[in-house]
Formats: C-alpha cells, structure tokens, sequence
C-alpha cells in the first residue's frame, strides 16, 4: 500500500484532504515552478524515438529503455528519474495511440497481469476449494462430458466434468487436497 | 412524589444510559485509539447543539438468555445538531455496547432518524463501528438492516447522506455505507469488508490481515469505496464539517454562498501548462489557480489519481470540478476513472451543483485488461452521467481532446452550456502521430526516407488541426481564451445560468450503464 508516493511529483502530499480553509500545504508553494521544471527535456520532442506502430524504440536521447509490459497498444518503458521539487520523482512514459507520454503510473496499471491466451487442453480450477474424489487417472482415456473430480467449495460438491476429450497426461491434484483459484489441476495430451 | 424527586430520577436513569457499555468497555475503546459514540458526535456537531432521542430505548429479544441483558440505547446514539449551523441528524454505533450489534431496536433507532432526516430535508451523518447483526435476535438484526438500505435508497438524491466508518463495518452492514454519498474512512480504525479474513482463511486456504483486505488504505487506493481518508477521527471530523460547507442541506436548496474570494497569487495560470502536449502537470494546480482561495477540497484523492474530482468555489458558489490529470497515466479515462467521474457528476446535479470540466486527455486506455474489466460500460456512463445532468455544465480544453475522450469530457454535443479552449488545444480523433501513421500510411512507407517523410506528414497534421480553431469555426467551442481569462470567463457563465432550464422527456427513470 505504500506506492501512492509517486504522485508528490505535484508537491502535494496524498492521502489526506487539506482542511485549513485557506492555506494550501507547504510543499505547493513551489508548485508553479515544478510545473515549468517538467518542461521540455531533452529527447521528448515530437516524434523523436517513436516508430511507427511499435511505439518505442529501445534507444531514447542516449538513455536505454527497456519495454517492461506490453499490453495492447499502451506500452510502458522505464524511464527517467529527476529531482522535483521535494525528491526523486519516476516519470515513465504510456503510448497511447502512437504519441509518447510522459506521466506517472497508478499501483493498479503497474500490478496489472499481462493477457495470456487459455490452453484448452490445461484444466485449471474455476474456484477454490477442496479437492474430494478424482475419477481419472494418467493415461487415461477420456471423452466430453465424463466426469473429472469433485471440487467442494462454497459449501458445494461440484462435479467437474471433461470440456472436450482426449488422453489424460498428468494430475496435479490428490484427493483431500485444498486449492486455491486459477490451481493447474490436470492436463490433457 | 414531588416533581423535584422525579427530575433527580430522571437525572440518574440518564446517567446510567449515558455510561453505555462501562467503563471498562469505554477504556478498551480508548485503547484502541478510538472515541467513544458520544465523543465523536460532540467532536463532530456545533458545540451544544447535540440534541438525543430514545436515550432509553430498550431491546425485546428475549431468546439465549438476552431478556435478562440490558443494554444501554441499545447500542446507538442518535440525535440531531448543527454543523456550522447547516441542521444534520446523526446517529453513533456505541461499540462499547454488545460490541455495536445491529439488533431489532438498534435498527429501529437507525431508521427512526433516517426518516425524519428525509422528513425534514437535512443531511444524514452515519457513524459506524459495529461487529455486525447480532446473531441472538436471528432474522429481526437481518430485517433491520434491509430496513437500513431502503430508506438510504430512497433518501439517494434527495439528502446528503454521509458515512463515516470508524470501526469495523463487516458483512451486510457495508451496505449501508456503499449505499450513501460519501464514505470517510481513518487509517488503522476503519475496516470494511463482506467476508473477513477468517472467513477467507477457512474456506480459500489464504491468509491475510484485516488491514490488508478492507483496511483504510485498501479502499481509499484500491477499490474506491471510501471518499476520503484521514489518519485521525479529529481530521477526519474536520474534513467532514469542510464538506457540509460545500454542499446543500437537500436537492431542494443551492450550497450556502460564501464571499467570493480572489485565488491566491502562488499559483500562475499561465506557467502551469506546458506546451507540449505530451509533458504531464498537475491539474490540481489550475483549479487552485482558478477557484476562491485556491481552496480545493479533492474527493477520492488517492484513487483512479486519473481522473479529478472535487470541490471548490466560484465567486462564493458551490462548484464541482470533473478533470483529467495528466500527471497520472497521461489522464485517460479508464474503467475506474470513468466510474469514478460518473458517479461525481450525478452527485453534482442531484444536489443542484454546476460542474466544470476541464479537458486534457489522450483518450482511452488501451489494453486487455481494460477491455475485459468493461471499459466500454464503464465508459458509457461518463456519457450518461454528462448527458443527463442539467445543472449549469462548462468545459474549459485546456490542451489536448482528443477521439472519444473528446466527446466524453462534456463536450458541446452532450449539451454543456459553454466550451471554451485555450489557445493550445488540440481537439482531434487522435494525436497528430497516430493520425499522420494512419492517413498517410502510403506516402510515409513508399518514401525515401520513411522517417523523414513521416515527421513532415505529422508535422503538416498537426499545422492544420492541432488548434482550437477548426472546432471553434462549427461552433462546437464558444470561445477560444487566454488562460488568464478563464476565471472571469466561468463567474461569468455562472452569472447567466442562474435560470438554466432544461426539459428532458417524461420518464420513470433512465438505465443507466451500472
């Protein structure tokens, strides 16, 4: 919980809503100044850097950047550190339609999971719970619609059934055992 | 009996009450950094303005041996007062008493001044710290808190209601809360959450603590639940009587006016922008460069950071402020964003509050996460929430504008009642870059020097449309301005929707994109 730090790039301090009346905190006064500070450095000029559909090139105004996620077009680089106003402040870029900006980053977009299209043939639970009965073993032969285990969450005694068929290539599950979401229970070959 | 004995009998039934859960229950409470119910209303209320009804209301459950237990007020304190003179009705979980349980009497106290809150049009102030219904009185603690729920449903829109969450607030009893307008929450007391961790732990096999899952931060940073968040019960007092001064006591008045005041001189309208329309700054300071004072009272500072929200003044007039920030992921709109300035907007025109709006934004956030969290229904009620609203609506571009984002931002086309630009605003389907990639794919990829070709076709784009003119020349922006003038200019548009009118067709109600 301790990233909201990011943003004193403003000089204001978050987390808390200012209740005197009329004096803004300390740390805005040199506000306006931080703001002309952020101006113009080097290497952000339009169009430097950016090749068409990919975004960013590696090679920035000297400085390396690496593309650390890559998620539909919003492409995020490590960027530069500079001083601002009250300490160090990270400002990354986000691409968003082929223009480069400089911004900061919430916890959430940063923690975000990158897209990985589902294997069918990896059968993962959909629930957590406890794993009671596995009807299948490995190498086994088996055809949609049969059953695989039995999965007890909520309550609940879900049959897990096979989506499609196929031959059974390894269980990750024993009977008894506690799962969490999103668990590998079985693969078919 | 004389009177005289019977006012001494009075005297020491109420002292007895007012003891609520003893003094050892009392001390635990302090030990926990907390105050007691009676002490956060007094800290809360005018001086001596704290007036206490059902001081001896008594429960009836009379199943597991409750029938030989008494419990002071039933656990709640409820009354009325004032806060800088606005009338507030409040009522107090006392968890010093059974824990703060929700039984059938608790509940009725509740509801007793929720309704006459409703009654009387004034703002409802619900401070929670309970450990939820209490189990010995079965469905009757359920029925209480539906009872709860409904009456904060019909009272949406029509009273300020406020929750302040000073303890824990588990299970059904968050509905309550999430139900009314603003939720002030205080690092290390205040817990919500509708299974609790060891809950969590027995049935998913994770572990995690209170703090973590439903604490302070979580919902001020994560989920969004909370408005505001504070690190002190006394803070967090003071922020809620700064909030009472901007708002309405109903739907039936204007916010109280205050004596306009002249921004402060720290902030220069002119240096606050940059240029260039990728180099971020904080929004916060053109409001504060704008608004009486440069007071500006933020809501939901810490969450969707995109996206701007808050309060500040117009010539002595309540305003509410919806901007992009660029300083935090270049201000797109994204799912949390569009919710978070939806819901704000619908508040601002329930409770006859002109909005401003001011526009700097990329457009949407692309990516897999956001599509598949729903950004297109989310989206859409930023839309619903501008389109529908009638109160006063002005929209200041202060640079870029671009595609959907555009439109969204309380554009000419959702009916705000004046667009303004300053002169280095760029209103576009997308920034030159991507337009020039795409409009002049063929020319840029059959040249001799790709590169070169393409930086001469985004610079030709951008001569001819990154300007507030083209805009401006349909109409679809009133006025282009300087900076500097941007204060005059919306005391002015204030000044001449006094008597806006507006009349949308007769329905129920609209459905929205929830």
């Amino acid at each position: 919980m301790a990233k909201s730090k990011q943003i004193s790039a403003s000089g204001s301090k978050p987390g808390r809503n200012r209740v005197s009346k009329s004096n803004p905190p300390a740390g805005l006064k040199s506000t306006p100044v931080t703001a002309r500070k952020t101006q113009s450095p080097e290497g952000f000029s339009p169009g430097t850097g950016i090749s068409p559909g990919t975004g960013i090139s590696p090679q920035i105004a000297g400085k390396s950047e690496v593309p650390r996620q890559n998620t539909g077009k919003a492409e995020i680089s490590q960027a530069e550190e500079e001083m601002n106003g009250n300490g160090k402040v990270r400002f990354k870029s986000l691409v968003i339609n082929g223009t480069k900006y400089r911004t900061l980053l919430n916890q959430k977009f940063e923690r975000r999971k990158s897209w990985q299209s589902p294997d069918p043939r990896k059968i993962s639970s959909g629930i957590p719970g406890t794993v009671i009965k596995v009807y299948v073993e490995e190498g086994q032969e088996v055809k949609e619609g049969d059953q695989m285990l039995i999965l007890e969450a909520m309550k609940m005694k879900n049959r897990i059934m096979f989506h499609t068929g196929g031959t059974v290539k390894a269980i990750h599950v024993k009977e008894g055992e506690k799962i969490p979401k999103d668990f590998l229970m079985l693969e078919l070959g | 009996m004389p009177l005289k004995r019977k006012i001494q009998e009075l005297q020491k039934k109420r002292e007895e009450v007012l003891k609520g859960g003893g003094d050892a229950a009392i001390e635990k409470q302090a030990a926990m950094g907390k105050m007691s119910a009676r002490e956060r209303i007094i800290g809360l209320l005018d001086r001596d303005t704290f007036t206490e009804y059902d001081l001896f209301a008594e429960h009836e459950a009379k199943d597991f041996d409750m029938d030989k237990k008494v419990l002071a007020g039933d656990g709640v304190v409820i009354g009325t007062g004032t806060i800088y003179g606005a009338p507030i009705c409040i009522f107090a979980q006392d968890f010093t008493v059974a824990g703060g349980s929700l039984g059938n009497m608790h509940a009725r106290k509740i509801t007793k001044i929720m309704d006459h809150a409703l009654k009387m049009k004034m703002p409802l102030i619900g401070i929670n710290d309970s450990g939820g219904a209490r189990i010995q009185e079965g469905v009757s603690s359920l029925a209480g808190y539906g009872e709860i729920f409904f009456r904060n449903t019909l009272s949406s829109g029509v009273i300020p209601q406020i929750s302040v969450i000073l303890g824990p607030c588990a299970g059904g009893a968050v509905y309550s809360p999430a139900l009314t307008d603003f939720v002030f929450v205080v690092d290390k007391i205040s817990k919500m959450f509708i299974t609790g961790p060891e809950v969590i732990k027995t049935v998913l096999g994770e572990e995690i603590s209170m703090e973590d899952l439903g604490g302070a931060r979580v919902h001020s940073e994560i989920t969004g639940n909370a408005h505001f968040y504070s690190n002190s019960e006394v803070e967090c007092f003071e922020q809620i009587k700064k909030l009472i001064t901007f708002i309405p006591w109903s739907n039936l008045r204007k916010a109280k006016k205050f004596p306009p005041k002249e921004p402060t001189a720290e902030y220069h309208i002119e240096d606050i922008v940059p240029g260039d329309p990728k180099q971020p700054y904080d929004v916060r300071d053109v409001i504060r460069a704008i608004v009486d004072g440069s007071d500006f009272f933020e809501v939901q500072e810490m969450w969707a950071q995109n996206m701007v929200i808050g309060f500040g003044r117009l010539g002595g007039e309540t305003i509410g402020f919806v901007c992009n920030q660029p300083l935090v992921l270049a201000g797109v709109l994204d799912v949390d964003s569009s919710d978070k300035a939806a819901r704000f907007i619908r508040y601002c025109d329930a409770f006859n509050i002109p909005i401003v709006t001011l526009v700097d934004l990329p457009g949407y956030l692309p990516g897999v996460d956001q599509e598949h969290a729903g950004v297109i229904r989310h989206g859409a009620k930023v839309l619903y929430a501008y389109s529908e609203a009638t109160v006063p609506k002005m929209t200041v571009i202060l640079r870029k504008a671009y595609g959907g984002g555009y439109i969204a931002m309380a554009s000419r086309h959702l009916r705000a009642d004046f667009v303004f630009a300053w002169p280095g605003a760029e209103i576009a389907v997308m920034g030159p870059e991507g337009a020039a990639n795409i409009i002049f794919r063929k020319e840029i990829a059959s040249a001799e020097d790709p590169e070169k070709m393409r930086r001469q076709k985004v610079k030709e784009y951008k001569d001819k449309f990154a300007n507030p003119y083209v805009a401006a020349a349909k109409g679809y922006i009133d006025s282009v301005i300087e900076p500097r003038e941007t204060r005059k200019i919306l005391l002015h548009a204030i000044e001449v929707s006094e008597n806006k009118t507006v009349y949308l067709p007769n329905k129920k109600h609209g459905i929205p994109p929830f």
